[in-house]
Order: structure tokens, then sequence, then C-alpha cells
């Protein structure tokens, strides 16, 4: 038996699922589109299928999750359908229960939020509910489990009222549905549905018009001038007269003082205040996360695994000897006989792909668990309510604030909380626009190089580097917004949700899943290419191995003849405009391993150049001999990494939340054209005070 | 529908004064008349939220920089940008007199 749940969003249409199947709800793939739609068994039940849909206020066939949800209804022939519905806000869950009930299926509706009614000054008779709907009805409360039990009972014994296929608009109109009804049924023998599709050939349904052959043109204008509106207005219209006579005759309202949540509202979103308290909030929230969480962690999981003298804890060096697991493998092998570069593989190479990916772990957990509180308790929705005039300008939303911040802790993260922006088109160019947010992994190339471009006031060039950040990101998104992204964004029209206490339960299963899901997806690419660029810097083309004599000491490789050093040669010429005049595979090769990780960047350099990699005598010296251009040159190299592709992590979780190669190609060639453009220009700008002399280097 | 008239802001209406939804101050109460909007997907989900000729809406928040703005009707409460609010022709209602439907 195939059951839909349906319901309008935030009607705790997910509660209820995984309190039916027990969690065991496993996620379907994402289609083009990416809206999750779960499948899962009633708990105890094998036959049982329970299917959540989209949730929608209607089937009307405008927008992603309607479409998906009508699709459902339509075509997948459910058995029987448990219509959620929010019970405080009774009267618009139940103008989608007209239209469920049209369907050629069972319905069930399912009187959520029970536990909260009364607290809301509602009193409700469901029996009386149930007499005048025709449908079987029964109060539920998802979140307490109350009432769970009898829905199952109701579903598995099929004691269920059917379908009555109630008739609720006035005679003329309705004379005309079953017209029109009767119509459909010769006309399309495979069609179910005739009611609800005589509906929608009334108000001139697209799909539907298509279909059918009817001619009703002359009645339903007849009846438009008539009711004075249009058949799409008059049924719409009507639902709500049909629900309006449910409400008024089942449900009474006290009048109750100023709720907590208008109360908490008026601080929140005051005038002064609303800034403050975000920006409070999102500290709060990246300090515990990145600041304590990561800070303590991040350092210690890359000494288990790769062994060190110290850790930075807060800022500060701790003494922490330990040999790490990567060494001590890589030792073990050398002592059995095995091969330098054997141990250089297990140890750098996979070794060291897993604790990149291990290191993310713990700030990932934190920061997921505070988005999902942020967004369980209400407070997400306000965030995005009063920013939304700002960003609207660009043609983001409010809510791409959030990974926006983020971002500056981890790309990764960042683009993965781009999930919470509703419309798609925002929710699109949220995700291409957050890695140019300078993040975490690329401070040690700034701080590098920040010495020589403006040495003394290195904070001015962070500084500089985030308004430039900020700057591209805004002419990007105007860009993307009159260019590719054309046409008007959807109109925000969201919910302001009551504040709740958000559920631990909940939380932590969120967190969970998210968890693993980085583990799953990113962290297996994360490896991949560590591995690769392991690969690529140590053999030749013709295999021959180039990497370290001592595998714990890396100037002891010969990178300069590696597969990646040859194809930097290469690709040097391209970035001779870009590096002033100069013709330095090592910078090109260092830039291009940014690509991969910007962690890779100022170790790369240290590799090529040996220890002090800004000497004057170096492959690097021309970033700071003192000459005019200089400085400009160290900046373009550093501009090129802050707004290229930011990582292959990065990457990956991109492809996953834009669900399509296409986007994630054109996010990346974006990327690379911006980070190719500005580092150009500030190349020039250095070769030009140097006095454009030819190409150095070649 | 007829065509968007006159869409500039009219401020200070007064119970009985003829405007539209984005007019409206804090707590000020209208009934909703007629609308206009040319997206047919918008005009379509207005419908569904209940916004028809008729329905009583309060505006409940504003967003301190003036949009969007929460509204409450049919015992929800629904957040939408100044731009549609534009689109709704309301008549105001008196503040203190019970919540009537025109049904």
């Amino acid at each position: 038996m195939k059951i839909g749940l349906i319901g309008n969003q935030n009607a705790g249409k997910t509660t209820l699922f995984n309190a039916l199947t027990g969690m065991n709800a496993t996620i379907g793939n994402w289609p083009g589109v990416t809206i999750e739609r779960k499948e899962g068994y009633i708990k105890g039940n094998k036959d049982l299928l329970l299917v959540d849909t989209p949730g929608v206020y209607s089937l009307s066939p405008y927008t992603a999750e309607e479409k998906v949800t009508r699709q459902f209804c339509l075509e997948q022939h459910p058995d029987l359908i448990i219509n959620i519905v929010d019970a405080t806000a009774l009267e618009r869950s139940l103008y989608l229960t007209t239209q469920l009930a049209e369907l050629d299926c069972d319905v069930i509706v399912a009187l959520n939020m029970a536990d909260i009614l009364e607290k809301n000054g509602i009193t409700l008779v469901e029996k009386k509910l149930e007499e005048m709907l025709g449908l079987t009805v029964i109060r539920i409360s998802a979140k307490t489990g109350q009432g769970i039990p009898s829905l199952v009972d109701a579903i598995q014994k099929k004691t269920y009222r059917k379908n009555p296929h109630l008739k609720i608009y006035p005679d003329d109109i309705q004379k005309e549905i079953d017209h029109i009804a009767s119509d459909l049924r010769k006309e399309l023998e495979e069609s179910p549905n005739a009611i609800f599709g005589a509906v929608n050939v009334f108000q001139s349904d697209p799909y539907y018009v298509a279909l059918s052959n009817t001619s009703t043109k002359n009645e339903v204008k007849a009846l438009e001038e008539k009711y004075g509106m249009d058949a799409e207005q008059i049924i719409a219209d009507q639902r709500y007269r049909f629900v309006t006579r449910l409400t008024s005759a089942c449900e009474s309202r006290k009048v109750m003082p100023e709720s907590w949540t208008d109360k908490i509202d008026r601080v929140v979103l005051n005038r002064w205040l609303c800034f403050p308290i975000f920006l409070l909030v999102m500290a709060l929230m990246y300090f515990i996360s990145v600041g304590v969480v990561g800070s303590l962690t991040s350092d210690f999981i890359s000494a288990l695994f790769n062994g060190s003298d110290s850790i930075e804890v807060f800022f500060h060096e701790v003494p922490f000897a330990i040999k790490g697991l990567g060494p001590l493998i890589g030792d073990a092998i050398l002592n059995a006989g095995g091969s330098m570069w054997t141990a250089d593989m297990v140890s750098n190479g996979i070794i060291g792909g897993i604790s990149t990916v291990l290191s993310f772990i713990p700030q990932l957990v934190m920061l997921f668990l505070c988005l999902s509180l942020l967004e369980g308790s209400g407070y997400m929705s306000r965030i995005a309510f009063f920013l939304d005039k700002l960003f609207k300008r660009f043609g983001l939303s409010g809510k791409s604030i959030i990974p926006f911040i983020v971002g500056t802790g981890c790309s990764v993260p960042g683009v993965m909380t781009a999930r919470t922006v509703e419309d798609p088109k925002e929710k699109e160019m949220t995700i291409m626009l957050t890695p140019f947010i300078p993040c975490n992994a690329k401070l040690p190339v700034m701080s590098l190089l920040a010495s020589v471009i403006f040495p003394n006031y290195g904070w001015v060039i962070s500084f500089v580097c985030y308004l430039m950040a900020i700057a591209i990101i805004l002419l990007t998104s105007l860009l993307l917004k009159k260019v590719f992204f054309k046409g008007n964004n959807d109109s925000f029209i969201s919910e302001l949700p009551s504040y709740k206490m958000p559920s631990a339960y909940y939380a932590f299963r969120d967190v969970e899943d998210k968890t693993l899901d980085f583990l799953e997806r990113a962290g297996t690419t994360i490896f991949l290419c560590t591995f690769l660029v392991w690969l690529f810097t140590r053999f030749t083309w013709t295999w021959q191995y180039v990497g370290p004599s001592d595998y714990t000491d890396m100037s002891t490789a010969d990178i300069g003849s590696s597969m990646l050093a040859s194809v930097g040669k290469v690709l040097a010429y391209l970035f001779i405009p870009a590096w002033g005049g100069h013709y330095s595979w090592g910078l090109t090769v260092s830039a291009l391993q940014g690509l991969i990780a910007k962690e890779q960047v100022v170790s790369s350099l240290a590799v090529i150049a040996g220890d002090n990699v800004l000497a004057l005598n170096g492959p690097f010296g021309f970033l700071a001999d003192g000459s005019a251009g200089a400085p400009w040159i160290a900046f373009s190299f550093l501009a090129f990494n802050l707004f290229s592709i930011p990582c292959v992590s990065a990457v990956s979780a991109m492809r996953r939340e834009l669900g399509s190669i296409k986007k994630l190609c054109f996010a990346m060639g974006m990327e690379l054209a911006w980070a190719y453009l500005i580092s150009s220009v500030f190349g020039i700008v250095g070769w030009g005070l140097n006095g454009f002399a030819g190409v150095m280097g070649l | 529908m007829s065509e968007p008239d006159e869409t500039k802001h009219r401020q200070n209406l007064k119970p009985g004064d003829y405007g539209h939804l984005s007019d409206l101050k804090k707590g000020q109460r209208a009934i909703v008349l007629d609308f206009h909007n040319n997206n047919a997907a918008l005009r379509r989900h207005l419908l569904d939220m209940g916004i028809t000729k008729g329905v009583v809406i309060e505006v409940k928040k504003i967003a301190p920089f003036g949009d969007p703005v929460d509204i409450s009707l049919r015992g929800y409460e629904l957040a939408m940008r100044v731009e549609e609010m534009k689109g709704i022709d309301i008549q105001v209602l008196p503040e203190n007199e019970a919540k009537t439907k025109h049904v």
C-alpha cells in the first residue's frame, strides 16, 4: 500500500514522517532541482510504504514543489493520502484539503500541533469537522507522539472513511464541473481524478486544457461575469468559503494576550537592535564552532595523523609531541624493507588525505548544530526577514548572509547552508558566490604575502582582501542577475513561524545526517584529490619517483621534474602577465595546487624554494626584491589564490548543492575568470612599474 | 483584471479610506477589494494563500527597513514583499471593530 504524506510547509511533515517510519528514511536521489523526497515503511508494517512530499499550499502547477507533489498525486497513484494539517492555521491548511479531496483517493486528515492548541486559545471539535468534511480526522501531535497510534491503527485496519467527494461549490458552478467531469471520464479512459481534472479545466489549468477537448468556454465565461471574477479566482474563493463554513462551525478562538513570539519579535526586529543581535548571534556561532571547537580540534587531529611537536590552542603554542599515525606506519614500512615511495604514499598520500577530511569534522558538527538550533527556533526566518530588502537589490535572499558568514570559516559548510534559501535562483547564486569569501585556509597565504606588500601593516591587506571579496560578490551578483538569472525573483512569501524550543533530539539527528552526508560525498572527493596531488608531484611522466628521499622532509624532493611541474611549466606562459612579466613555474604550480586545497599553497612554495620562501636569491625573490612593482606582483599572486576556485572540498559541496555539472562548471569558470582578470591587472601594473622589462626567467 | 493603477504610496489612511495593502501602518486592518498582478504564478500563489476578495488582513510586523511585511489573515501569518502588496487594493477597516469576515 502506497501512502502519500502531504501538507503545508512547516506543518510538521518531516516530524510525522520520522515518527511514523522510526527514522528509517532513505533520502532519495537528487533530480535536477534539489528537492529531497523521502520514502520509508511505517514502523512494523513492511507493506505500508510512506512517501514524503515537498510542502505545498496548493496543487497548482507553478512552483517546483507544487509540481513534484501534484505529479506524485496524479501519476504515482497513492492508495491513501495522509493530509497533515497545522491545527493552529486551520483555515489556510484546509484549503489544500479541499483539493486533495477531489482526487480519487482516500484522505485522512491528521490535525497536528494538538499539544499547542490550548496555548493558542483554540478549541476544536474534530468530530464535527469530520462530519462536515466527510473525511476521517485524527488529532495528533507529531512532536509528542500523541494520537499517532490511532493514526497507524486506522491505516492498518482501514477503518478510515471512503472519500465521499463532497460537493463544495454553489449549484451553478458544481453543475458545470460535474459536466466537465463526465466528459473527462468518457474522453480519457485511463483518467482517474475526473473531478480534480474538471476543476482544473474549469480554471484553464494549462496541463488539463491541453488534455481535453471539452468546450466549456461559454459556460465558464457566463459564470465569470456572474461572479465578477475570473475562473481561477472563483474556485479559490469558493474553496475558502467552504473552509470558512467549516472553521466557524468547528473552531473557536479566544482573544489572546500578546504572544511570546510577538514580544520577542519586538526586540529582535527592532530597527536599532536587529543588527547588533544578529551580529552577536553570528559571532557566537562562529566563535563556538570555528573559534573554540575548530581551533581545539583541527590541529590536534592533524597532529594525531601527521605528527607534531606542538599544536596551536587558542592562538598559543602548546607542546604536543607525538609521532602521528602517518610517520608511525611510514617507519614501519621502511623497517619492514618497504621502499621510500611506499612509505611516502601511505603516510603523505593516504593518511594525509584522511586527516584533511577528518580535521573538518568537529567544527562542521558544531556549526551544523548551531544552524539547526537557529532554524528550529525560528530565528533564521527573522534574519531573512530583516535582511531581505538589502539583499533583494542584488538578486539574493536575506538568507544568503548566513552562507557568507559561515564561509569566512570554511566554504564547505557555507555552501551547504545555502540550502536554507528557498528561491532556486537566489539559492544557486548564493552557492556560486560563497566561495569568494576568504576562508580560514587562505589566511596563511595572506599573512605570508602581506609582509612584502605592506610591511608592518599586514592587517590592512587582510581588510582590503575582505572588502574586495564583498565588492566581487556584489558585482557578480548584479551581473548574474542581469545576464544569467533574468526575470523576476520569486516573491518573498514565506511564513514567520512562532518561536519554538528546538527539539534536541531532532537537532542531533539533523547534525548526524548532514555530517554523514559530508563524509560520504565530500570526503571521498577530498581524499581522492589529495591522493592525486600526491601522485602528480611525486612522479615524472615516465613514472620515475622524484619524491623526497626522506618522506618526512619535503625539501628533499625534486618537485621540479614531476608531472605537475611540467604542466606548470606550460601554464606558466599564461601567467606571465599575472606574475608581472616573470615566467615562474613555481608560482604557477603552487597556485594550481591551491585549486585543490588552499592549505597547499604555502607548503608548495616552501617545497620549491626551501624554508625561506621569499629569499632574494630564491626562485620567488622577485616578489620581495624591493622594486616598485614587487608588492603589486605579490598582491596579484595573493588575489589569484583568494578569488579562484576555493578547493576540492568546496567544489564537491557546490556540485552536490547545485545538482548539475553544467552549473558547477559555470561557477568554476566564473571564479577562474575573476581570479585571472584581477591578478593580471595587478601583475601588469607591477610589470609597468618595473618598466616593462622583457619576460624574466624564460 | 484592471491595469495596475497608480500605485504610489498613500500615507495616513483612515478607516474607510481606499488604498493598497502596502499603504497600511503596523496594526491597521483592511478588507481586500481586488488585486492586479501580471505574474500568473504569483497571482495564483496569492489566491492559494487565501488573499481573495473580501478577506480581512491586518499588518502585524514591518521589517526594520520597511520591507517585507508580516501580515495576518485567516488565522495565520504571512510575510510578503511590499512590491506585491502594491498590487492589492484595500479599504481600511475601523481599528476596534470585532473581526468579521466578509464571506
